[in-house]
C-alpha cells in the first residue's frame, strides 16, 4: 500500500487501491450493514471516484497517525469556525 | 376580496396603515394555506399556534411555514419519513422562538426529501408535492415543500436546510429566492442533522426584502457584516458544461451586471470533491443504525454506506483542509470582488418524469443538472443567494446563485434586490396560481 504515514503527505500516491476497498467493505460489516452485490459494486466505484479526486488533491488513502490526530482535526475545526466568523 | 399582498413587506405596511386588520390577514393566510396545502400536496402538519397579537412587531401577521425538520412543541419532526409523531418534550427549535417572538404566524409544517437527503422531492410514503409553476415539472429538495409553499403563494416565507443545496435546488425549481447562509450564522439546536459540518439553515421567499425580513428576526445584530454599499461583482461561467439556452440567459445577465469574469474551476472541483467525503462520512454516523436496519431511504443508504466504507483519514483529511481552501478562495476569488455571480443549474429545469426515481424519462445527467454546482459552496461555508433571473426557450425559470464572504447576507441580498428590480419588478416574484385564485 502507498501510505506508510512517513514523508511528505501531499506526495503519497495511491499505489493500490485493493487494501483500502476490502478494508471499507470491512468497516460496514463491521458496522452490521450488509450489501447487495450491486451495491457492493456501486460502493466500490463510488470509493475509487473518490480517491481519484482526492488523490490529485493530496489526501493519502490510509490513516496517517504522524499527520492526522485528534488536535490537529480540532484545532482545524476552530480556525475554520474563526475564519468564517472573522468574515474573511 | 382583493388578494393579499404579495410580500411580507407589503403586508406588513397594509397592516400596520390599518388598510388590514392583523386579525383578517391571519384568517385569510390559514385559510389560503389549507386550501394550497391540499392543492400543491406539500403540508405534513397545520398549526394553530397562539400569535403575539401586536402589529409593531418586525414579522407581525406574517405567516410563514417551515420545513418539517425542527422540533415543534409536542411533536418530533416527520423528516420526510412521515407525519411527525406526539413527543414527550415541549420545546421547539429556537430559531422558530425567534421567528414567534418577532410575531410571525407558523402555518405549519412541509414536505421534504426523506432525511434531508435528495435534490428531488420524492419520497417513500408521502405524497409527492406539486411544482406550482407547472406540475410537470420536478420539484427540487430537499427542502421541496417550501419551495411549493413559497412559489404557491401559501406562505411569505420559509425556512428551509440546505447541505449541498437543499435550499437553493427548491427555489429554482419553483422560480423563488433562496439563501444557504453562512455556516453556524442560524443556530441549528432542534434541527434534525445530516451533515453537521455542511448544514445551515436557510430561507426561501418571494423577494430579497423578504427573506432579510426573516433573517433580521433570526440573526443576531453582531452576527454578520453591514452590506457593502457598491458591491463590485465578478462572474464564473463554465459555459461548456451548460446547456446553450441556460447558457445564453446567464451569460446575458452576467454581462450586464459584471464586468469582470473569474476563474473558480479548481476551488470548485477540490471543495466539491472533499465535499462529498464530508457528507457521506457523516450521514453515515448520523444514520449508521437506520442503514444497518435497512430502514433508511435509498439517497440515504446509498450516501450512508459509502461513508462507513471510506477511509477514516479522508473525513479527517477534508476537514483539516478546510480552513486552507476557505482561505485560498476568499483571497483568490473574493479580494477584488465582493460579490460572485455563480449558475445554478447547467441544463433547463427537469420533468418529474426525468428525475424522480423510476420515472419513464429518468435520466441521471438531468439529475445531476439540478446540483452540480451546489455542494462545493457547503463545505467552504459561505452564503450563496439563489436568484430567478428569467426563463429559456421552454419558459422554464433559469437561476444563478450570488456568493459573497461569511457573514455577507446582507450584501447578497443588497445585489438580489438589484437583480429582482430590474428583472421582475418592484413586487418580487408572483406566487402561481394555478386553475383559480383561491385567495
Amino acid at each position: 500500500m502507498g501510505n506508510s504515514g512517513t514523508g511528505d503527505p501531499d506526495k503519497r500516491a495511491f499505489e493500490s487501491d485493493a487494501d483500502w476497498l476490502e478494508q471499507g467493505l470491512q468497516r460496514l460489516s463491521t458496522a452490521g450493514v450488509d450489501l447487495t452485490e450491486t451495491e457492493v459494486s456501486k460502493t466500490k466505484k463510488s470509493l475509487q471516484r473518490l480517491s481519484l479526486a482526492l488523490a490529485s488533491l493530496g489526501v493519502p488513502a490510509e490513516a496517517a497517525p504522524a499527520w492526522v490526530g485528534p488536535d490537529r482535526l480540532a484545532v482545524a475545526v476552530d480556525a475554520f469556525d474563526s475564519l468564517l466568523k472573522s468574515g474573511r | 376580496m382583493p388578494a393579499l399582498p404579495n410580500t411580507a413587506s407589503a403586508l406588513l405596511r397594509a397592516i400596520r396603515s390599518g388598510d388590514l386588520s392583523l386579525c383578517e390577514a391571519i384568517d385569510r393566510q390559514r385559510e389560503g394555506f389549507a386550501k394550497g396545502g391540499q392543492r400543491w400536496r406539500c403540508v405534513t402538519r397545520r398549526l394553530e399556534q397562539d400569535l403575539l397579537v401586536d402589529s409593531s412587531l418586525p414579522l407581525a401577521g406574517v405567516g410563514l411555514a417551515h420545513k418539517d425538520i425542527f422540533d415543534l412543541p409536542g411533536f418530533d419532526p416527520g423528516l420526510g419519513r412521515g407525519v411527525g409523531q406526539p413527543a414527550s418534550r415541549a420545546g421547539q427549535a429556537p430559531v422558530l422562538t425567534s421567528l414567534q417572538r418577532a410575531g410571525a404566524l407558523n402555518l405549519g409544517a412541509l414536505t421534504m426529501a426523506e432525511d434531508a437527503c435528495s435534490a428531488t422531492a420524492q419520497t417513500r410514503d408521502l405524497p409527492t408535492p406539486l411544482n406550482p409553476r407547472d406540475p410537470r415539472l420536478a420539484v427540487g429538495g430537499s427542502s421541496s415543500g417550501s419551495g411549493v409553499a413559497v412559489a404557491g403563494g401559501l406562505a411569505y416565507a420559509s425556512l428551509g436546510t440546505d447541505t449541498a443545496g437543499s435550499v437553493r435546488i427548491p427555489a429554482m425549481t419553483c422560480g423563488v429566492f433562496g439563501l444557504k447562509t453562512t455556516h453556524n450564522l442560524v443556530s441549528r439546536q432542534g434541527v434534525a442533522p445530516l451533515s453537521s459540518s455542511l448544514d445551515s439553515v436557510g430561507v426561501l421567499a418571494r423577494s430579497c426584502e423578504d427573506i432579510e425580513l426573516v433573517l433580521r428576526a433570526i440573526v443576531k445584530a453582531d452576527g454578520w457584516s453591514a452590506a457593502v454599499q457598491a458591491p463590485r461583482l465578478a462572474h464564473w461561467l463554465p459555459a461548456d458544461e451548460m446547456d446553450e439556452s441556460v447558457a445564453g440567459l446567464v451569460s446575458a445577465v452576467f454581462q450586464e451586471f459584471s464586468h469582470r469574469s473569474v476563474d473558480l474551476g479548481a476551488h470548485e472541483r477540490a471543495a466539491s470533491a472533499l465535499m462529498q467525503v464530508v457528507m457521506a462520512y457523516e450521514t453515515g454516523q448520523v444514520h449508521r443504525q437506520r442503514i444497518a436496519a435497512q430502514l433508511a431511504c435509498p439517497q440515504v443508504r446509498a450516501m450512508g454506506t459509502l461513508g462507513l466504507s471510506l477511509p477514516p483519514v479522508w473525513y479527517e483529511s477534508a476537514l483539516i483542509d478546510r480552513p486552507k481552501r476557505l482561505q485560498g478562495f476568499l483571497q483568490a476569488c473574493l479580494q477584488d470582488a465582493d460579490v460572485l455571480m455563480v449558475p445554478l443549474q447547467t441544463e433547463s429545469l427537469p420533468d418529474a418524469q426525468e428525475v424522480y426515481a423510476g420515472g419513464a424519462r429518468f435520466s441521471v445527467a438531468r439529475l445531476l443538472a439540478i446540483h452540480r454546482f451546489c455542494g462545493w459552496v457547503n463545505y467552504l461555508g459561505i452564503p450563496s443567494l439563489a436568484v430567478p433571473i428569467g426563463s429559456d426557450s421552454r419558459g422554464r425559470s433559469v437561476s444563478v446563485q450570488l456568493l459573497g464572504r461569511p457573514r455577507e447576507e446582507l450584501t447578497l441580498l443588497r445585489v438580489g434586490r438589484q437583480l429582482e428590480r430590474a428583472i421582475h419588478g418592484e413586487q418580487g416574484v408572483a406566487p402561481s396560481v394555478f386553475e383559480e385564485d383561491w385567495r
